[in-house]
């Protein structure tokens, strides 16, 4: 979670910022976000990239008003809606084909892990049919338990706006559950 | 459900949909972060990149060198074969220093349903301001092997016959005499040639071979006909008035003169050379249709400071006009006027034949 890492982390003075140091710092989690909200390891690899491509550019001038965890947390969310947005028309190109869902399986036992990857592989097959904003904000609070202030932080947007969003996606995700059932 | 409660904590044993979709959420394993090698290939991947930054914008600076260094040859490519094309249509150029006498083209020759009154070609014409500027192109982009005689004197265009029988008094329509004194000022208006202005040096070759057909040659029709492709190659060109001119001057030679006038009514005379002119030769073809306007275009010739040739023809014009609006009296005094300044005009045998003799106190 969002909190937790930022706990983690004493946030440095402007001039200490660099890549190398953010990159050995917030990898591992910054990845972890990428694979939650991706669902899909091989994605993963190539997002987390463009991600702190992304760090690499804006570092300079970043001067720490924000969180850095809450600033390389809007930077994922963009960069993964981005992707995904780009994703969404190279499907129906003939070159452009989709990666395969690897979703995440760290589970003990194959039965668990059986039954992991089935519900991973059903809950993000029904985040892939809301909109992308929908999907990011039902993601952060369901699944990463962030706040809706921390969303709002996150996303760039107000409270309410996420409030709405996490509303609309609810209903679209039950529905689309509902049907699977049946 | 509220708003602000997680699917996640529903109760395991309940049975709606939020209940069954918290048990689905819980059943997903935590998000593990990537393996240590998919992080460690990441990082290299960002090492390289920030190495090969250099690098990239090497290659884009390269790119956009060659973009330029392309297009630089594309459009000197392009002059060339234009400029070949246009020696291929053009070989006289540049004008001979005696030129060819003009052969009038039979259409202008034939009797117009009008009383004839053929008024003579000007003797002498001002080279037009189009074949300077197509001069000035070519001397500044060949100024070592230029050695071309200058330009001599081109010919007037063929003459054309009255406009209509109706009026008898109403003046002959002439092909544009294009005297020395007509003025050309506002054709040079238009910016200056350069070098640079690769399309205008175009543009004037077209324009150039047009006038040489209408003038030289004698050749109102292919005049015409080159008027038209200057028309399609550039529809917006720099110098679609003095085309314009050129084709009142075809189609007036050819004898086509509604649409003449048509060419004259679009066409902005305060910003175009020989404005005076072309102003006395509209009266002169709205008179056949048209005494009012007619009589408007020759007030205004005989206000300003026009040549004595165009006045001649402007009071002659007008005077007819009248005649034909009722204004008796008006025209009387136009004739009057017109023997006084021009007692050996070329219309004073008409003009005494209509000259009521005043009485007598």
């Amino acid at each position: 979670m969002m909190g937790q890492a930022k706990a983690s982390y004493a946030p440095l003075a402007a001039e200490a910022f660099d890549l190398t140091e953010v990159y050995r710092e917030h990898a591992e989690t910054v990845s972890r976000w990428v694979r939650r909200l991706v669902g899909s390891e091989s994605e993963s690899e190539d997002v987390l990239h463009d991600v702190f491509l992304v760090v690499q550019r804006k570092l300079p001038g970043f001067r720490g008003e924000a969180q850095l965890t809450t600033w390389l947390y809007a930077i994922t969310v963009r960069v993964v809606q981005d992707r995904r947005r780009r994703g969404r028309w190279r499907q129906w190109l003939p070159f452009g084909a989709t990666a395969e869902d690897e979703l995440p399986t760290e589970t003990p036992n194959p039965l668990q892990a059986l039954e992991s990857q089935q519900a991973a592989e059903l809950t993000y097959r029904l985040l892939d049919g809301l909109r992308e904003n929908d999907r990011t904000v039902l993601i952060l609070f369901e699944l990463e338990g962030l706040s809706a202030e921390q969303i709002a932080t996150v996303t760039g947007t107000s409270r309410t706006n996420v409030w709405v969003r996490l509303h609309r996606a609810r209903n679209r995700f039950r529905a689309a559950f509902e049907k699977v059932r049946q | 459900m509220k708003i602000n409660e997680r699917w996640i904590d529903r109760p395991t044993d309940g049975g709606t949909a939020d209940d069954r979709i918290g048990s689905l959420l819980r059943q997903l394993p935590p998000a593990a972060p990537l393996p240590p090698d998919a992080l460690m290939r990441v990082k290299a991947r960002l090492r390289r990149r920030t190495g090969s930054a250099r690098g990239r914008w090497l290659r884009w600076a390269t790119v956009a060198a060659l973009l330029i260094l392309g297009n630089t040859g594309l459009v000197f490519a392009t002059r060339e074969v234009m400029r070949w094309f246009a020696a291929r249509r053009a070989p006289t150029l540049p004008v001979p220093a005696v030129p060819p006498p003009v052969r009038k083209h039979a259409s202008a020759q034939a009797p117009v349903a009008a009383g004839p009154a053929p008024v003579e070609p000007a003797a002498t014409i001002e080279i037009p301001a189009v074949e300077k500027l197509w001069r000035h192109a070519r001397a500044v982009r060949q100024p070592a092997v230029e050695t071309a005689p200058a330009p001599a004197p081109i010919p007037s265009p063929p003459v054309v016959q009255a406009p209509a029988e109706t009026a008898a008094l109403l003046p002959a329509v002439a092909a544009p005499p294009a005297r020395a004194s007509a003025p050309t000022q506002p054709m040079l208006a238009t910016p200056a040639p350069t070098p640079a202005s690769g399309s205008l040096a175009a543009e004037a070759e077209v324009l150039t071979r047009a006038l040489q057909q209408l003038r030289q040659e004698g050749r109102p029709a292919e005049a015409l006909a080159t008027l038209e492709s200057y028309a399609e190659r550039f529809p917006g060109g720099g110098l679609r008035r003095e085309a314009a001119v050129a084709r009142v001057d075809a189609l007036l030679a050819l004898g086509r003169k509604e649409q003449a006038l048509a060419v004259l009514e679009g066409l902005p005379l305060e910003e175009v050379g020989r404005a005076d002119e072309l102003r006395v030769i509209r009266g002169e073809l709205k008179a056949a249709r048209d005494c009012q306007g007619a009589t408007a275009d020759f007030d205004r010739a005989l206000a300003g400071r026009s040549p004595a040739s165009l006045q001649e023809r402007a009071l002659h014009g007008r005077a007819a006009c009248r005649a034909r609006l009722g204004d008796a009296a008006g025209s009387q005094a136009d004739l009057r006027e017109y023997l006084r300044r021009f007692p050996d005009g070329r219309f004073t045998d008409d003009v005494r034949r209509k000259l009521v003799p005043s009485p007598t106190p």
